[in-house]
């Protein structure tokens, strides 16, 4: 998988979890939302884990060099680059 | 407390620069139907609000919204990230150019700065919930004139998601409405203020 598609299955697990959160936030004891919720969050965590180790942190806590603070790497999220589709 | 996630909601992948576009789109940024608007909004009506529910969906919303502003800069951004002096004067964008350069600046897209006078925030559960249903329909027909005047694919695609997330949220303010006239006590549902608890 390229970076690209490895960022847009991130973007579609995180998008899962937000909009259940905003469903159970109303919700809070729908039994199959919360089980979907928490079987999102497994496919959210591992896709996450390679999305850090191949692309770059997500937050602050991802990062694990002791050598390069890697977090203020670009590019950042608002940024054109030129090798985009 | 607020975290911040290195990604956008959305990409944001604008090939070719128009100003004359960012000036427009600009008002969802900091204009009075714009995410900081509905961010500022919703964050701040929810500490008045007397259900965990409301207060997690207004919480959970308001975060949302930040992250749309971020998206709505990042176009603003990739439509001004590369102007020649010619398309600086043709397309009008002079005027926001000589006070804000391709800074992005939270201001409507008539130049006037953002301001919490756009929003409403009464302390009362049914007024905020009808303002908020208000507000994201406002923020809808915003995006449908943005898409009416807007030509670039690019640009249109992420506009339809915002416009689709302002749909959702819109159920999901008129679905706290409907529960909480369900929970108020019909006998005076407008003459109570559950969130107003006077010291006797």
């Amino acid at each position: 998988m390229d970076k690209n598609e490895l960022q847009m299955q991130l973007l579609s697990y995180k998008f899962c979890l937000q909009e259940l959160g905003l469903y159970l936030d109303s919700h809070p004891h729908d039994q199959a939302a919360l089980t979907q919720f928490q079987q999102c969050k497994e496919n959210y965590n591992s896709c996450k884990a390679q999305y850090v180790r191949e692309v770059g942190p997500l937050v602050r806590e991802d990062v694990t060099s002791t050598e390069h603070w890697n977090w203020i790497d670009g590019p950042w999220p608002w940024e054109y680059k030129e090798d985009d589709k | 407390m607020w975290n911040y996630e290195k990604t956008l909601q959305y990409p944001v992948k604008i090939k070719n620069p128009n100003p004359q576009m960012a000036k427009i789109i600009i008002s969802q940024f900091g204009g009075p139907d714009g995410e900081l608007g509905a961010s500022m909004r919703y964050l701040s009506q929810r500490y008045s609000m007397p259900y965990d529910d409301v207060k997690g969906m207004l919480n959970d919303i308001g975060t949302e919204e930040l992250g749309h502003m971020e998206m709505v800069g990042a176009i603003v951004h990739q439509l001004t990230r590369c102007l020649s002096e010619e398309e600086i004067k043709k397309s009008g964008f002079d005027a926001y150019f000589v006070d804000h350069g391709i800074g992005v600046f939270p201001q409507f897209a008539s130049g006037t700065p953002w301001t919490a006078a756009t929003i409403g925030v009464k302390g009362d559960i049914i007024a905020d919930l009808v303002e908020d249903m208000g507000a994201e329909q406002k923020a809808r027909v915003t995006y449908d004139n943005i898409l009416t005047l807007a030509d670039d694919p690019d640009v249109k695609d992420v506009i339809r998601f915002l416009r689709e997330r302002e749909i959702v949220h819109f159920q999901r303010f008129g679905e706290a409405l409907s529960r909480t006239q369900q929970r108020l006590d019909s006998k005076n549902f407008y003459a109570f203020n559950p969130s107003l608890k006077l010291k006797k």
